[in-house]
């Protein structure tokens, strides 16, 4: 009930700059795929006509694979970057995060000026608290790891579809709530090395053992987060059924970025409602 | 004496004619013949005591069926060249399967036949040092001991042949590799006969043999206790007119080849096991020994597979085909867990049925088997064989993924171009393989009108036609389509051009001379060549005869030899002529980088006027120069994409002002799917 609390009254703190800030950098780093897809094609084939009869006479996989088979170097240097860019990603999310949980904990303004200088300050000890918590994700992948590892080694029950049907179930209903646990652990883990300022293993420790003693609340603000992701994706769903090849590639670039900030901005909540808990249950 | 002769004759034949059994011309007498039965507990035992039992049931009287076969049945100067009568035993617990075979085969060359050749196809299976395994590689794959060791390899063995009416064979096999000369293959069997077979006449054979069942390497084995067993009798091979053999090593890139005739099976299996076959149920008598014997019969087809499984639930249905006097039935055979794909077999099924009824002819056997194989034995997916066909199924797939209706499409429509037109798949793989994936685009286009007909998911869409052109455009011009299966550059290439590339070059034809004209003609040629053997140059020359007109050229280029086509706008210029301001000189290049087809062209001037014309002579540019009102803004070849055997369409077009919005919705697509990633990726 907590958990509930905490996330709808997440819902309607001021979020909007925390939400903007964030996106702002998974957008500048995708810029350039937007950019650089569009160079490679019109390089390719932008003299041509067939950009007018992309999704019309022939199918968009019909083009990719003419000009992945003509101008294959282009893009998978491409490619390349792109797997380069989600690294550095990476480590920008590591930044941007430390900035916004600063600020929310510290209950300072969410302005701009404020978040960035947050991010700043706190970049180098959220950068230890995300290598000590490598340990939380080895332990959180142990249990799905192990389990995955009998069930493919005994090839009587992997070969077996219901076997592996039944399993999947089990192996995701086991597997979800562990990662739930670990994401909130490293979340929580932040937030009291921001809280607390103390050694980031003593930051980890609170962290585990404050998610092993509230876990019902946990799951409830992981589950509310999880039904709203699934009501956009389904909106999404809609929206690309009925829309998107009918808008113009300005609105519908526009609403790509909506579907994201509004992403963003459940993030937010999340972590406003992690907060709330460390305040309500001490 | 001579009267004692003559009477003992006639009291022989009158107690043939009497009694008759499997093998003589009357069907109706299989209670007489009764395969030897074994518990599951006895199975192991039994093996050893076949023999045994075999002698005394020749001792006690009881009359076998070659005995019969032999006294009854005369030499028949027409009818079916060959004819087999199996009994077969599967040996569940050890996998195991002990058969018996009496075949009837007529030399229907003007030369003597001294010896004969089988295909033993099972032992491809033996070791990793067959022809087989060699060219898929599996030592690759089980590099370490360890890895070989958990390999269950599987061979076929003769126990004895015997020459009805003759003396024993079995000293007299030995193996041979006409292909590599492989020592180590021995999937063909060389058989010295006694005395030759002369021209017209019918040779018998008794066989018998034991199967170690393998896992499922390639489309035949057992997994867990699903048993798909395909190539699994020893088969003679073809013989040719010029008195050669036509019989090639199981290679990794071929299926089969085979003489029409009819087959009498007696299934043997544990009365738990659900059993689906090639022909029709004629037969089904329970022992008392916990087996169940099944009896399978048909005529006019060349292979015989079946199935077992304790797990398999029966559904059958019955349709009713345009043309067809009996309504056919579909016998599927579906694995637990996979009963949301029920309805996609049945309706694909029944869609592709009704296709093939309506544009060649109704299916023309009583019945089809769908083998729907469970994940474990997934590597016998997508086969055929005569009235039965293995398709596929991964309950965890999304419906999106339409590979379900896909394979079952193309499996059946293999019952045409494989089954009923015997088409060579050792040497003109293509004539089946690409012709049936030609009609599979057909079918797919109509059956999934509204929607991608190969993936509809929310990030992918793709139909199938462009799937099989682009791995054509994929291929190397190494190889023609037309030329033995396993001398392909890799699978890649023997794929790629087999299927796709004879598919996409149909599809092009078809878009040449129309869509009527095309199916008209396979109409045509499927009914010529019913139950025969076609090649490659019987197709061509049917298809020139049906269209009047010689169409060797396209052949040529694309069947025969390993040429792709690439047509291109080379260049375009709008010159204004100065001494008359509102005129323009408009200039435009087209160029053949590769191939010859006919093609259209369309030039489209700023004020909308259109120039088109098809490119029909064969010279390797053309230069269009035209005065006009206005400028040229576009210049294409092929402007409706009706030859998708062009291997780059990013070529066929010139612009003089970019329109690039396509390029940005695409963009904006890609971008947008990466920022999802990214922001799940991390935060």
């Amino acid at each position: 009930m907590k958990g509930l609390k905490a996330f709808l009254k997440g819902v309607g703190l001021k979020n909007v700059r925390p939400t903007v800030y964030a996106w702002f950098f998974n957008f500048f780093f995708s810029l350039f795929i937007y950019l650089g897809y569009y160079w490679v094609f019109a390089g390719a084939a932008g003299k041509t006509r067939i950009a007018a009869d992309v999704a019309g006479e022939i199918g968009i996989f019909t083009f990719l694979a003419d000009i992945s088979q003509n101008s294959g170097t282009s893009l998978s240097l491409l490619f390349s970057l792109a797997i380069m860019a989600a690294v550095l990603f990476f480590l920008v999310s590591i930044f941007v995060s430390g900035g916004i949980y600063s600020v929310l904990v510290g209950d300072e303004r969410t302005t701009f000026s404020n978040l960035i200088a947050s991010s700043v300050e706190n970049f180098f000890s959220m950068l230890k608290i995300f290598l000590v918590n490598i340990l939380n994700w080895v332990a959180a992948l142990i249990i799905p790891g192990i389990l995955l590892f009998l069930f493919l080694k005994i090839e009587s029950l992997s070969l077996n579809e219901t076997a592996l049907q039944i399993f999947t179930y089990i192996w995701t209903a086991i597997t979800l709530p562990v990662f739930a646990f670990a994401v909130a652990i490293y979340d929580l883990s932040r937030i009291f090395k921001l809280k607390e300022d103390k050694n980031v293993f003593y930051s980890l420790k609170k962290a585990i053992a404050f998610v092993f003693s509230n876990k019902l609340n946990l799951v409830a603000v992981f589950l509310m987060y999880a039904v709203s992701l699934l009501v956009l994706f389904l909106i999404y769903a809609i929206f690309n059924h009925f829309l998107e090849d009918l808008l113009y590639v300005f609105f519908l670039f526009m609403i790509y970025q909506g579907f994201i900030l509004v992403r963003y901005f459940l993030k937010v909540v999340v972590m406003r409602a992690e907060i709330q808990l460390t305040e309500i249950t001490g | 004496m001579r009267k004692i002769i003559d009477l003992i004759l006639f009291i022989l034949i009158v107690t043939a004619f009497v009694f008759p059994v499997p093998g003589a011309s009357n069907l109706n007498s299989q209670e007489d013949l009764k395969p030897n039965k074994s518990t599951a507990a006895e199975d192991e035992k039994k093996e050893e005591k076949l023999p045994e039992q075999e002698t005394l049931k020749e001792e006690t009287g009881e009359k076998t069926s070659e005995e019969t076969v032999e006294k009854e049945e005369p030499i028949k100067e027409e009818g079916p060249i060959v004819s087999y009568l199996i009994e077969a035993q599967l040996l569940t617990n050890i996998r195991k399967l002990m058969g018996t075979e009496t075949l009837s085969w007529r030399n229907t060359s003007q030369h003597p036949v001294d010896h004969l050749r089988f295909h033993l196809y099972y032992n491809a299976f033996r070791n990793l040092k067959t022809t087989f395994m060699q060219e898929a590689k599996y030592y690759k794959k089980h590099k370490s001991k360890e890895a070989q060791k958990k390999l269950k390899f599987g061979e076929i063995k003769i126990k004895e042949i015997r020459q009805i009416g003759g003396g024993q064979l079995t000293e007299n096999y030995r193996f041979v590799s006409p292909d590599d000369n492989n020592p180590e293959d021995r999937t063909v069997m060389e058989l010295k006969l006694e005395e030759p077979v002369p021209p017209g006449q019918i040779l018998r054979l008794k066989i018998e043999f034991v199967l170690t069942i393998p896992q499922i390497f390639s489309r035949t084995g057992a997994e867990g206790d699903y048993f798909f067993m395909g190539q699994w009798f020893p088969k003679i091979g073809v013989l040719q007119s010029n008195g050669q053999w036509h019989c090639h090593q199981f290679h990794y890139n071929s299926e089969f080849f085979a003489d029409y005739g009819t087959y009498r099976v007696w299934l043997s299996v544990p009365e738990t096991f659900v059993v689906g076959a090639t022909g029709n149920l004629i037969n089904t008598e329970k022992d008392a020994d916990n087996t169940i014997t099944y009896l399978f019969e048909e005529k006019n087809i060349h292979d015989f597979a079946w199935t077992a499984s304790p797990d398999f639930t029966k559904i059958t249905e019955t349709v009713q085909l345009n043309g067809s006097r009996e309504a056919i039935t579909i016998e599927l055979l579906l694995s637990p867990g996979h009963g949301a794909a029920k309805h996609r077999y049945l309706n694909a099924m029944k869609f592709a049925m009704d296709f093939f009824a309506r544009n060649i002819f109704p299916y023309p056997y009583k019945k089809i088997t769908v083998v729907d194989p469970p994940l474990r034995g997934i590597k016998s997916a997508g086969m055929e064989y005569p009235t039965l066909i293995t398709a596929g199924y991964i309950d965890m797939l999304p419906g999106s993924i339409k590979l379900t209706e896909l394979v079952t499409i193309h499996e059946f429509g293999h019952e045409y171009w494989y089954g009923i037109i015997g088409s060579d798949e050792f040497r003109e793989a293509w004539l089946d393989e690409g012709v049936n994936s030609f009609f599979e685009l057909e079918i797919v286009d109509e059956y999934f009108k509204d929607s991608y007909s190969l993936l509809d998911l929310p990030f992918l869409k793709a139909n199938d036609w462009e799937a099989r052109r682009t791995a054509y455009a994929y291929l190397q011009p190494v190889d023609p389509v037309a030329q033995y299966s396993w001398e392909f550059l890799d699978r890649f290439h023997y794929g790629s051009n087999v299927y796709s590339k004879a598919a996409i070059f149909l599809r092009t034809l078809k878009n040449l001379i129309g869509k009527d004209r095309m199916y008209d003609f396979f109409k045509y040629y499927a009914e010529k060549y019913k139950f025969k053997h076609p090649s490659t140059a019987d197709f061509i020359e049917a298809f020139n005869t049906f269209m009047n007109e010689d169409f060797s050229w396209a052949f040529d280029q694309f069947i025969k030899g390993e040429k792709g086509l690439d047509h291109a706008v080379h260049s375009l210029e709008s010159v204004k002529i100065a001494a008359k301001p509102d005129v323009y000189k408009n200039e435009v290049v087209f160029v053949r980088k590769e191939g010859y087809f006919p093609v259209e062209w369309l030039i489209t001037l700023e004020n909308g006027k259109e120039i088109r014309s098809v490119w029909r002579t064969r010279e390797k540019w053309k230069k269009i120069v035209t005065r006009d009102p206005a400028p040229i803004k576009h210049a294409v070849i092929d402007p409706l994409y009706k030859v998708p055997l062009d291997r780059n369409f990013l070529n066929n077009s010139k612009v003089y002002k970019p329109t690039t919005s396509g390029f940005k919705r695409l963009s904006a697509k890609i971008g947008f799917f990466f920022q999802n990633l990214l922001g799940f990726l991390v935060f």
